[in-house]
Parts: C-alpha cells; sequence; structure tokens
C-alpha cells in the first residue's frame, strides 16, 4: 500500500509527496524532510512517523500549532484516509490508496486557478467580506439578506448549490434560501445530521467527501447527491444559533479547503447578528399588524354598541360586553318604538375584524328591520335571508331578538340558535322560559321561524347572555357552565338589572380566577316594573 | 389537535381528540377539506373524544355538511357527549345532521 501526502501551500502550486523510510519532519526549514514554502509554518512544525503499520501525525510545538480535520493536534495521533492536516497556509492531505489519490489529484486541479494566484485570491476574499458587512448595515429584507449572504459566498467560494437554514418554530432547521450555480447537477446537498451538528451545535464543518464522510453520509441524502466536497458555518450570535450557511460542489469540480471555511465562518458570523435583527424587526412588524387588526375589529365592535341604554319608567336595563383578545362576534342592542322596545343579543360565529363586519351587518338588519315592524317573526326571517345571501364563509349568527310592550310587559322572544334566555323572578325563582327553539341566522334561506312570547310580571328580570358566560373556563379547564350560571342568578330577585349583571359577572370571573377570556362575554338584563 | 383517521370501507372515520374551539377547528378543517380534495366524500366525524365544541367547530361541521351536499357525499356524526350534542341543539344544528349514537351505525348511515 502506498502513503501519501498531497501537499497544498498557500503561495505554489500543489505537490505530491511520498511517504517512506518511516519517519518525516515537516517545515519550511531546508532541514525538514519535507519542506514546505510557507511563512506560517514552523522550521520544524510537526513529524509523520510509521509504526504498527500507520503514520502517525504529532505536532513538534509549533508556534501556530497543527491542525487534523479541523482539531488541534495536541499528542501523536494515527492517520485515516483523506485526513487532512493544517500548519499554517498549507493543506496536508493524507491517502493510503491509489484511488484516493487520483481523487485528491482531480480536485487538486480544479482549485489549481485560485491556488495559483494567491494574491488575488486575497484580495476578492477581502473585498468580500466588506461587501457583506456593507450591505449588512443597509436596510434590507430578511429575504434579501439571505439572498445576498448567498450571493457573496458564490462569488468567493465558487459553490455549485448552496443553501442557508433558520430554525423553525419546532426546533427544526428548514431551508430559507437556496442559490445553485447553472453547472451544478443532482439534488441538492441537504443532510439533518450536519443540521444538528453546524446549526445545532454550532460548529463549523468541511466535509472532505460527503460519500466518505461516514458523520453525514445520510444514506438518502447522499445517494441523492453523488459525492460531494461540503462546508458549513453556523449562524450564531452570542444568543445562539440561528441556523447555518452550507456550500457543496462535486469533488471534481471544486474540493473546499480549510482557509475556505475561515471565510464561510466569517461571512456568516458576521452576517448571523443581522439575521437575527432582520428577523426580529420583521417578525415584531407581523405581530403589530395582528394587534392593529385585532384593536381595529375591537373598536369596530365596541362602536357598534349603544352609547345610553333607552331610558323608560317601565324598564330598568343594564348590559355590558367583554371583549375577548382574538376571537370576538358579540352584539346587543336596543330599538325604542313608540309603546314597544326591540333587543336583541348576538354571537357571530368567527373572528377579527370578519366576524365584526358581520357583527356590523347584523346591527345594521336590525335597526333597519325593527322600523314600522309589528311582527317579530317577520323581521327574523328577513334577517335570516340577508345573512344566507352570499355566504360563501358560512359564518352564523345566534341571537335572542324579543319586542317588549312597555304597556303590559308581554314579550315576543325570537330565540335563533342562542343560549336559553333566563328569568328571574321577583322572589328569586331562576326558570327558562319556554320557547321554541329555531336554527342560527345564516345557515338555511329556506328555514322558517317561530317565535314564542311570556309575560313579564313586576320586578321580573330577563337574562340574555352569550356562551362566553357559560363556556368561561378556570384555570384547571373547567367550563362555568348553566348549573353555576344558575346558581349565581339565584336570590338575585327584586334585584335592579345592573346588580343582577353584576352579580353574575362577578361570579363569572371569580371562576375564571384570572384565566384571560376565550370569547366575548356578554351579559343583558331586561327588568320590567309596572308603573 | 390530535385527529385519528380511519377507513372503513369507502367511508373515513374522522375522530377528532379534545377540544373542537377557535384554536383547534383549523386543523380539523384542513383535514376535512383535504379528504374532499382526495375525493373521499363519505365521511364520518366520531366525537367520542371531544370534550367540547365551539361555534368555531360547528362551523367546520358546517362547511363539511355543505361540501358534502353540493358533492353529492354522504356525512353522518357519531358518540356526541351531552355537552356536545347540546351545543348542536343550541344552535338548532341537529337537524341539518345525520347524528347517531354508534361508530357502526354512522358509518352505515354514511355508506349507505
Amino acid at each position: 500500500m502506498s502513503h501519501r501526502l498531497l501537499v497544498a501551500p498557500p503561495n505554489a502550486p500543489p505537490f505530491e509527496h511520498v511517504l517512506d523510510g518511516g519517519e518525516v519532519v515537516i517545515g519550511r526549514a531546508r532541514t525538514a524532510g519535507l519542506m514546505v514554502p510557507d511563512a506560517s509554518v514552523s522550521r520544524h512544525h510537526a513529524r509523520l512517523f510509521e509504526r504498527d503499520g500507520r503514520w502517525w501525525a504529532e505536532d513538534l510545538a509549533a508556534r501556530n500549532g497543527t491542525l487534523l480535520n479541523g482539531v488541534p493536534l495536541s499528542e501523536a495521533t494515527p492517520l485515516g484516509d483523506g485526513d487532512r492536516l493544517q500548519m499554517g497556509g498549507t493543506t496536508l492531505t493524507y491517502a493510503t490508496t491509489a484511488a484516493a489519490a487520483r481523487v485528491e489529484a482531480a480536485g487538486a486541479a480544479a482549485v489549481t486557478d485560485s491556488a495559483l494566484v494567491p494574491g488575488d485570491r486575497q484580495a476578492a476574499r477581502l473585498q468580500t467580506i466588506n461587501a457583506v458587512h456593507r450591505a449588512l448595515a443597509t436596510p434590507i429584507a430578511l429575504a434579501d439578506l439571505l439572498d445576498l449572504i448567498l450571493d457573496r459566498c458564490f462569488d468567493v467560494l465558487r459553490p455549485e448549490e448552496g443553501m442557508i437554514l433558520l430554525g423553525g418554530p419546532d426546533g427544526d432547521w428548514r431551508p430559507v434560501a437556496t442559490k445553485r450555480s447553472a453547472r451544478a447537477t443532482g439534488e441538492m446537498f441537504v443532510s439533518r445530521r450536519l443540521a444538528e451538528e453546524v446549526a445545532g451545535r454550532g460548529r463549523p464543518v468541511l466535509v472532505l467527501d460527503a460519500a466518505l464522510d461516514e458523520r453525514f453520509a445520510d444514506a438518502k441524502s447522499v445517494a441523492m447527491s453523488g459525492v460531494k466536497s461540503v462546508l458549513a458555518a453556523p449562524l450564531a450570535d452570542a444568543d445562539g444559533s440561528l441556523g447555518m450557511v452550507v456550500l457543496a460542489s462535486r469533488v471534481a469540480v471544486r474540493r473546499f479547503a480549510e482557509d475556505d471555511l475561515d471565510m464561510l465562518v466569517s461571512i456568516a458570523s458576521a452576517a448571523a447578528l443581522r439575521v437575527r435583527n432582520v428577523a426580529l424587526a420583521e417578525e415584531a412588524a407581523a405581530r403589530r399588524v395582528l394587534e392593529r387588526e385585532l384593536a381595529l375589529a375591537h373598536d369596530m365592535q365596541m362602536a357598534m354598541l349603544p352609547r345610553r341604554l333607552p331610558a323608560h319608567p317601565a324598564i330598568d336595563l343594564a348590559a355590558h360586553l367583554t371583549p375577548a383578545r382574538s376571537v370576538g362576534g358579540d352584539l346587543y342592542d336596543f330599538v325604542e318604538d313608540g309603546t314597544r322596545l326591540w333587543f336583541i343579543v348576538a354571537d357571530v360565529a368567527g373572528k377579527g375584524v370578519a366576524a365584526a363586519l358581520v357583527t356590523a351587518v347584523v346591527k345594521t338588519l336590525f335597526r333597519a328591520g325593527v322600523r314600522g315592524e309589528t311582527d317579530l317573526t317577520r323581521l327574523v326571517s328577513l334577517m335570516n335571508a340577508e345573512l344566507c345571501r352570499d355566504n360563501d364563509h358560512l359564518v352564523f349568527v345566534t341571537a335572542i331578538v324579543g319586542c317588549l310592550d312597555l304597556d303590559t310587559g308581554r314579550i315576543a322572544v325570537g330565540d335563533v340558535g342562542h343560549n336559553p334566555a333566563l328569568l328571574v323572578r321577583a322572589d328569586g325563582r331562576v326558570t327558562a322560559p319556554e320557547l321554541p327553539k329555531c336554527i342560527a341566522l345564516g345557515v338555511q334561506d329556506d328555514a322558517t321561524f317561530t317565535c314564542g312570547g311570556l309575560t313579564l310580571e313586576s320586578s321580573d328580570a330577563l337574562v340574555l347572555y352569550t356562551d362566553g358566560v357559560t363556556d368561561a373556563r378556570r384555570p384547571d379547564g373547567t367550563m362555568f357552565g348553566d348549573a353555576r350560571l344558575q346558581a349565581a342568578l339565584e336570590g338575585a330577585g327584586g334585584a335592579t338589572a345592573a346588580a343582577v349583571l353584576a352579580r353574575l359577572q362577578t361570579a363569572v370571573d371569580r371562576f375564571s380566577d384570572g384565566a384571560p377570556p376565550e370569547d366575548d362575554l356578554t351579559i343583558l338584563v331586561l327588568r320590567y316594573r309596572v308603573r | 389537535m390530535e385527529i385519528r383517521e380511519e377507513l372503513v370501507g369507502d367511508v373515513v372515520v374522522v375522530a377528532p381528540v379534545g377540544r373542537v374551539d377557535s384554536t383547534t377547528s383549523s386543523a380539523l378543517d384542513a383535514r376535512l377539506t383535504a379528504l374532499d380534495a382526495a375525493g373521499r366524500r363519505r365521511v364520518v366525524v366520531d366525537f367520542g373524544a371531544v370534550e367540547y365544541i365551539s361555534s368555531a367547530g360547528l362551523r367546520v361541521m358546517l362547511s363539511l355538511a355543505k361540501r358534502a351536499r353540493d358533492t353529492g357525499g354522504r356525512v353522518a356524526l357519531c358518540a356526541l357527549d351531552q355537552s356536545v350534542r347540546q351545543v348542536f341543539d343550541l344552535a338548532g344544528f341537529t337537524a341539518l345532521f345525520t347524528i347517531l349514537p354508534e361508530r357502526g351505525q354512522a358509518v352505515a348511515a354514511a355508506s349507505g
């Protein structure tokens, strides 16, 4: 078996050195067995020697040290096929077989053009780092920033393909930018193991030959992408890793070296901070848009509530809507029309601005519908027909709509898919009046509606509410429910409407124990008193 | 949310687990929409493991029923516990669906 070193000095063409004679000292001194033309290499830098049929490397206390596959060489270490020794600017690749040597030769040929003009190459690299820094200082969108980082990497490192991965919400690493040269063929190189090593652990990696390097030879990724040389550097700052930049080429086209990795690490670390800032800014902007939308929906919804409740000697009214942060769509309203008081409590199924818009439609339909109307059933049917028209989003509305005759205490009530109304009698009894149950509005355009009626005695209070009351949850997940609702109202007989409302609201608040409301919560109390 | 799925003959039984509310209902909607896109038009939704459904969940069911009506599909619901059943009843949705106690009955109804 032949043992060779492919020597690639920074300012001279690469050459091959055959290992024989059991020992060789490497250095820039003329007395070194293998002389390397590199000022950053010590006079006697390292020693290779043969023992038990293997070649070993040891550092001879060189000023700049020796790296073996990127790791400082602290003690004598046996070499394996393809291992790379780095001394100053010189890379030495160890090969044991004729086949490996051929691969090395192909790689050497491919990099010759750049190796021959080291001054220009170094200048180009400095320019690139400058360009990246300049670009990073200007305002830029995240997607453009990622593309720019890849562009600059291509300018100077000339890979066939490149990819940036960033951490996703589930802790996975997902591709967010890619670039390929025209000559690239086959599938792009992707390795989960590489991402775990580089992005996950923050370690830069130079893979000499993805097919031979067992660390990253995910069977699938390599089979799909062929034999490639890979450079990968973490996008990491003081707060941790954001992801990584990975560059790859077929080995026959471009074979990366340690100084390529240094270059990529420089670009990646400069980019990381900016990527972090831009990503945070974009996330904050998206959050602001969402919050503005929620605030708008909230304002629209609250603007629809009556500023003042109707004041009439025959009635005592109280109403309150507690909006939830993200889910909404509750509404209540009153219209006084001669001796009649129309009222509605509604819950639009949906959230945000869309629900707020439908809420506005419901209010408009209600207000327009009651003008000159005497028949509650007709009003409800008209509202349903309008809400069914072009209802592509299947938004439906549950409601209790009613009309109180202020002279007699007689109420016509329509329950369209809503939580049942409750009646608190003057003596404190709580009952659910028997009312016909109809389907919610906006579901069936040919639905028929039946309304019911009841008569309020003096001091009776009709309590209407939305499912924000019954579905309120305390921190352990238990819901308020019908029984607690009933219990909260018992004993409230004879109390003012405001007192009944406060009693129920307090019961829900105590029960929720600080848990934020998940749905709008509306309570309306209509108390009747005979003049 | 966890959504179990099983194919019984030509009927897909979809069984969501936990709460079907404004947070989770979009996942269920996406699953049911995907079944429709895949040409699966006979669907049973098994509520056996559902502890709560909100109006957002009802919208998903409404959307399922509407698609079935438009495409000639068949839908049946089963194993609604009392509280879930009450939400359907309150909204007046009970009449819109074939609701059966047991999964087997619902599968039979959907395969019709």
